[in-house]
């Protein structure tokens, strides 16, 4: 226990030794940067910051750094008050005031830096002007300082002295002075807008660490000091070298001047480039916006268009159901009207005929009558359904080549057993073999209206069908010596269910529909017309006007 | 002889139609459905055939085109005796196989005359 005690207090002593024992050098620090000043974390950095810490290390000194100007710091230097001063130009002058170390640190030019606005080009320029400088400096009061530099070539100015370079240069700046005097590494650094350089170098020094005259262990500082210097700058990787590179060297770490207007451009385009970013923002939000409400819109219209549409097609399917059932119920009708007809009419012609044994003429023409009407209402129903067709502009046509003379056979088969009971002749001028395209049904009921008209509405003489037919064209001409048609009565003929007034409508049946239809036929169904001329009292023609193959 | 074969269901118009071609030479075969007409159609083979559309079972049509297909090396006499008788039936049936078409109600003065020309002109 005692020796481990002993041991102990031992080590505690031997580095307290080393505490005590390390020397405490006071070094003078002034404000010219890079050279040596203190940055804003209060610590003292640059150049001779650097090299001197370096020393200070190997040298196992503890450095205690001494502000001041650099009036200050030469004045402590002569009273002894600090033990090192970095950065002193060396001249005969100081040599006899100070110690300086052998070792060359830096080269320094000085170098008169102007306002921006002064038209510098030779030394007489300075003449009457406001120099400032650097008190005590010797690129000012040393021998081969500005204001012998003048004096010699006899040119007058106003020096006013500062503190730092940097109250020279902020001199420069707001005007005070017109020119200033500082060494070029410190102007390199802070040239500005408003701060230029001139081509006015002078005073090339020695920089170089001095020591108070009268202090006791100068020259063994002295001696340290000049052997870490060679030490420095032999080898190329050293701190010195660093140092220097890091301060003056690198191109990045020059401090280059800016002009102002770049700021305000900067500042100019940042803003109008954030203006924009917001303009824009907006405009896309109300954009977003009104895509949004336009999307709404489109989609309910979409909606309400998709809704009508369906209404629409199934009204539609719901009238082309409506309008298949009508036909289906046209057709069906017309063929249940006529199966009992066919009973009527065959059975009643069958009695007629004498086929089912004798009948006396009386009941013969009761007979008659049933047959007439039977056959009158069988033309009725056909009228009626053709008109619930032609009403409804449904005509449909079915066009097929036939013999004509075979249809107007036909007809006048038909019209000659009333022709006969009239005694009314029935002449023909009909061409033979006469073939045409087109609706055989129409063509027939159009032909048997006519002529049944002609031998109703005749009592004497005859009924003329006379056919002429071209190329593209083919004419029908019924022309009877009937009662005729009074003028005014033309317009009316081919009205629905209009029968004119004579005193042959009392006598015969008629639906009123006849000629109402083969208007329409003519028309609707051949592209053709249908004309009359008539002399009332003599009678009649109805031309049947019909183009053979018809475009349309 | 002539043989004729009258397809018809509805009676009173069978009775019509035969007593008129009573009137004539004729030999009168009866059938009551589209099947019948088709069957004696093969059996007697008749000179005519008179062919109502509507029928009970098969109608007129598919009778006309059974009969086509089996009997008398299609060459029969079909003529179709109808009450469709709207626009465009006669040429519908007309394409479908029948020979004539008489329309129903049929005129009793001419039905025969009518039935003699079809039959002429395609024999």
């Amino acid at each position: 226990m005692k020796s481990g005690m002993k041991y102990k207090v031992f080590i505690i002593s031997l580095i307290m030794y080393g505490v005590l024992t390390a020397e405490v050098i006071k070094v003078g620090v002034y404000e010219n940067s890079p050279k040596i000043f203190t940055d804003e974390t209060g610590t003292v950095s640059g150049f001779w910051a650097d090299i001197t810490n370096y020393i200070a290390e190997k040298e196992d000194w503890n450095i205690e750094w001494v502000h001041g100007t650099w009036d200050e710091c030469i004045e402590r230097l002569e009273k002894n008050e600090i033990d090192i001063m970095v950065d002193t130009g060396w001249n005969e002058e100081r040599s006899k005031k100070y110690l300086f170390t052998q070792e060359t640190v830096l080269l320094s030019w000085s170098t008169v830096y102007v306002q921006d606005t002064f038209n510098f080009q030779s030394i007489s320029d300075l003449k009457g002007k406001k120099i400032g400088v650097l008190r005590n400096s010797i690129n000012y009061t040393g021998p081969q300082g500005l204001k012998n530099l003048l004096e010699k070539f006899e040119i007058n100015c106003e020096f006013i002295e500062y503190d730092s370079y940097d109250d020279v240069f902020k001199a420069i700046e707001n005007k005070t002075v017109d020119a200033g005097v500082t060494n070029r590494q410190f102007g390199e650094m802070h040239e500005n807008s408003l701060v230029k350089k001139t081509s006015f170098d002078f005073l090339p020094s020695k920089l170089l660490y001095s020591l108070p005259m009268n202090s006791v262990n100068a020259s063994a500082l002295i001696e340290k000091l000049d052997a870490r210097i060679r030490e420095l700058k032999s080898d190329e990787k050293s701190v010195y070298f660093q140092s220097l590179d890091r301060w003056y060297g690198k191109q990045s770490d020059k401090k280059y001047y800016i002009p102002v207007w770049v700021y305000w451009g900067l500042a100019l385009l940042l803003s109008a480039v954030i203006s924009l970013y917001i303009l824009n923002k907006i405009l896309s939000k109300l954009v977003e916006r009104k895509t949004k409400e336009l999307e709404t819109a489109y989609a309910e219209m979409e909606k309400k268009v998709e809704d009508r549409t369906f209404e629409l097609s199934q009204a539609n399917i719901k009238l082309k159901e409506l309008d298949h059932l009508k036909s289906m119920f046209i057709a069906s009708m017309s063929h249940e009207l006529r199966t009992p007809l066919n009973s009527i009419i065959g059975f009643t012609g069958l009695i007629l005929q004498g086929i089912s044994g004798k009948i006396d003429n009386d009941a013969k023409e009761d007979l008659e009558i049933v047959y007439n009407s039977s056959k009158h209402l069988l033309s009725l129903i056909n009228d009626v359904i053709d008109i619930s067709k032609i009403e409804a502009d449904k005509f449909e046509i079915y066009f097929e080549e036939f013999s004509l003379n075979e249809v107007l056979n036909d007809v006048i088969t038909i019209v000659s057993k009333d022709a006969q009971k009239k005694d009314l002749e029935i002449r023909t001028q009909i061409p033979a073999s006469l073939k045409v395209k087109s609706d055989r049904k129409r063509l027939f009921q159009c032909v048997l209206n006519l002529m049944s008209n002609a031998v109703k509405y005749s009592e004497k003489g005859y009924v003329e069908l006379k056919v002429e037919k071209t190329d593209n064209s083919l004419r029908i001409a019924v022309k009877d010596t009937g009662i005729g048609i009074r003028e005014e009565d033309i317009s009316k003929l081919f009205k629905s269910f209009i029968r004119l007034e004579s005193h042959i409508k009392e006598l015969t049946l008629g639906t009123g529909l006849g000629l109402y239809l083969t208007k329409k036929i003519m028309t609707g169904v051949f592209h053709g017309d249908i004309k009359v001329e008539s002399k009332y009292g003599e009678g009649s023609i109805f031309t049947l006007e019909i183009p053979l193959n018809p475009e349309a | 002889m002539k043989k004729i074969l009258v397809v018809e269901d509805d009676k009173n118009n069978m009775r019509l139609i035969t007593k008129l071609l009573e009137q004539e030479d004729f030999e009168i075969i009866r059938a009551e459905t589209g099947e019948e007409g088709v069957r004696l159609a093969i059996e007697t083979k008749p000179d005519v055939i008179l062919m109502d559309i509507k029928l009970p079972g098969i109608d007129g049509l598919e009778a006309t085109k059974q009969i086509r297909a089996s009997c008398c090396d299609g060459s029969a006499i079909i003529i179709a005796l109808t009450s469709y008788a709207m626009a465009g039936d006669r040429e519908k049936y007309l394409k479908c196989g029948f020979t004539g078409y008489i329309e129903k109600p049929f005129d009793p003065y001419t039905i025969i005359k009518e039935i003699k020309e079809i039959w002429k002109k395609n024999t």
